[in-house]
């Protein structure tokens, strides 16, 4: 499996959280340019297993870690390694979005400028460069000085995927980065993805799901109770007929899938609302399901916190349009 | 809506309603109380708030007519003193004990004896200080004295409220910061520091309150006698020098407890309530300015 050009190899790695052996052998290769999906069932090790690439295990009381993980060839267990440097080039985007209590251009710059770049224009170049490979940056050009956190969920984890592709890594790890997006963003970081792919940059992505894996991956690997039990190129993987020597594996995986992203569900009745607010109100009854969609940042969230009054509690934002529905508590009635 | 549920519904919102109305009654008791004793203070001392004489000028012996002008400067540059020392310090063993320290019993009974300090009455620091710097190391009744005393008792105060408003900051924000590949001080220093730092204000204002109000802890160890002060004079080895460190500095806590303890001027009444005014008006002052220029630090870190 293992070639002349793997940028980072495992071998045999195995993570204890204190005597509970989290992750069995693994062994796995991931090249320069190539996307890697991890799937699996939840808790099957994939988080665990990211997270000793970049080492943000020893963040972890009592957890360990065996094997070897080979980076251009040295050990990044080893002392020699610089842990700082290490984690500067291998770069992580987490589940939820975790931006910096700072500006927007702030969160970008923070990192390098600690790194040492300090050129204003090399700094404005980066911010620019890098919103737009993780496709934000037409929407927040004109807010760059306000806070990080006025953006929305998908917005933030754009930003997050930006902050770390500022750092120019070789490996990026993404652990669901797409759960808190909508199609749309998803679209658009698959299509990051790809970009850093073509870049050189080697992507290690966990997702639940598959349609996803199918888009976005050349490899594949499959969890299952901490064991990686299956990988190869993801054509084949998923092309592949059940025989009875895959059945656990490919039953599980879409298992998994069907739950988490609901692609094979019953689908909701799915309606399109106008949007102005007082009709909206009216248009909703009971035993009617509703879905609110739209692309990440057009205030989905906003308007479901006006409906059960949730925006009573976020700082001076009035229940915009609401206003007399709610304090007849027919807002209530849904 | 259905109707069993819509009973249930009644009944919590029904329990929600009462428990609203005794939490407005119980706050509602306790502001009733405290601006009472604030109105009462301010009202009892205010012939003496706004005058200029009284604010300045040195406190008398026998004769009426004396002032805190003493007093007042001492208490400012006391508190400044102990906030330089003990902020610092605070800071430092928070940061360690929530970032650094290693889970483990040592780490426990550190912070169970921080805890446990954080609660010594301040009489007992007083005597402490007054064995140990004023006597043992011969610095007599000193403003050094008195802020070292003052930042033994702020310390363990303030280390707990730091260390929590640390503990506070989400997880992700440090991860975050060391997936970056920035080490765990730039971490702390640059994104949890920032990220706490509403909280971490809110407990120096708080520490700061109650070291300016503090008379126990300086009876013995800053003194009860008050030198008249030239602030013109910048010998630093001068008694009547105002930034001189060894010199014996009464505050105004400390002179509310001895004119009426022992003093002997006949318009005391009169000097210990102006003086509680005063007290009660630098401490409100200061908290108001505090908050703000928290608010607008937080803002400046933040970019909110
Ligand atoms: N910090 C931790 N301390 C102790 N045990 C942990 C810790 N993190 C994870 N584990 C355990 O390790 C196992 C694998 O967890 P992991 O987070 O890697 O799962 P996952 O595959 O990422 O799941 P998900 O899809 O839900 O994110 C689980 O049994 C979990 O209980
Ligand atoms: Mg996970």
């Amino acid at each position: 499996m293992t070639q002349a050009d793997d940028l980072l190899v495992t071998h045999d790695v195995t993570v204890c959280y204190g005597s509970h052996q989290a992750l069995n052998p693994t062994s796995l290769a991931f090249s320069e340019g190539g996307v890697t999906a991890l799937i699996g069932p939840s808790g099957c090790g994939k988080s665990t297993f990211l997270r000793c690439i970049n080492l943000m295990n020893r963040e972890i009381p009592g957890c360990r870690v065996g094997g070897e993980i080979l980076y251009h060839g040295n050990d990044v267990n080893s002392r020699s390694q610089d842990l700082f440097q290490l984690r500067k080039s291998i770069g992580m985007v987490f589940q939820q979005p975790n931006p910096f209590h700072k500006s927007i251009r702030e969160n970008i710059v923070f990192a390098p400028r600690r790194h040492g770049v300090s050129d204003k224009d090399e700094l404005d170049a980066l911010v620019e460069d890098s919103l737009k490979a993780a496709a934000i940056w037409d929407e927040v050009k004109d807010q760059l000085d306000q806070s990080a956190f006025a953006l929305s969920g998908g917005q933030q984890q754009r930003l997050c995927i930006a902050r770390t592709l500022a750092m120019r890594p070789d490996v990026v790890l993404m652990d669901e980065p797409c759960s808190a997006l909508d199609p749309i963003s998803t679209f658009a970081i698959e299509q990051t993805i790809r970009d850093m792919a073509e870049r050189g940059i080697c992507v290690v992505i966990v997702t639940h799901n598959m349609e996803q894996a199918a888009r976005v991956s050349d490899r594949t690997a499959y969890f299952l109770l901490g064991d990686m039990v299956e990988t190869g190129p993801t054509k084949e993987l998923f092309s592949r007929p059940r025989t009875s020597g895959s059945t656990t594996t490919s039953r599980g995986g879409s298992d998994d899938g069907r739950e988490q992203d609901g692609g094979r569900a019953p689908r909701p009745v799915l309606r399109r609302l106008p949007c102005p607010e007082g009709r909206l109100a009216r248009a909703w009854r009971r035993t009617r399901v509703t879905a609110l969609i739209g692309p990440s940042g057009c205030g989905k969230s906003t308007l479901l916190r006006c409906l059960n009054r949730m925006n009573d509690r976020v700082e001076g934002m009035p229940p915009h349009g609401l206003g007399p529905a709610r304090r007849r508590g027919r807002a209530r009635g849904l | 809506m259905p109707s069993a549920k819509g009973s249930a519904t009644a009944s919590a919102r029904r329990a929600d309603k009462a428990a609203t109305v005794v939490l407005a009654c119980i706050v509602g008791l306790i502001c009733v109380a405290l601006v009472a004793i604030i109105v009462g203070i301010l009202v009892s001392g205010a012939g003496k708030l706004f005058d200029i004489n009284f604010l300045t000028a040195k406190p008398e012996q026998f004769k009426e007519g004396g002032g805190i002008g003493p007093e007042l400067f001492n208490s400012f540059y006391l508190l400044l003193l102990t906030l330089l020392i003990s902020v610092p310090v605070s800071l430092g063993a928070a940061v360690f004990l929530a970032e650094y320290a290693p889970e483990g019993p040592v780490t426990t009974v550190v912070k169970t004896v921080i805890e446990a300090l954080s609660s010594l009455p301040s009489i007992v620091v007083g005597l402490f200080g007054f064995l140990f710097f004023v006597l043992t190391l011969g610095w007599g009744f000193s403003i050094m004295s008195g802020a070292l005393a003052l930042t033994m008792f702020n310390i363990p105060i303030l280390v707990r409220v730091i260390q929590q408003a640390l503990e506070a900051v989400p997880r992700d924000q440090r991860d975050a910061g060391l997936a970056l590949g920035l080490t765990r001080w730039e971490t702390t220093l640059h994104i949890l520091v920032p990220s706490a730092m509403p909280a971490i204000i809110t407990g120096v204002i708080l520490s700061a309150g109650r070291v300016f109000g503090e008379a126990a802890a300086l009876i013995y160890t800053a003194g009860q006698s008050a030198p008249a002060l030239d602030f013109l004079n910048l010998n630093l080895l001068s008694t009547s020098c105002p930034w001189n460190v060894w010199r014996p500095a009464e505050t105004l806590a400390v002179h509310i407890w001895k004119i009426n303890s022992e003093g002997v001027v006949p318009d005391l009444t009169a000097i210990s309530n102006g003086t509680a005014a005063v007290l009660m008006v630098c401490i409100l002052l200061f908290n108001v300015l505090a908050r703000f220029a928290g608010r607008r630090l937080a803002r400046r870190l933040t970019a909110e």
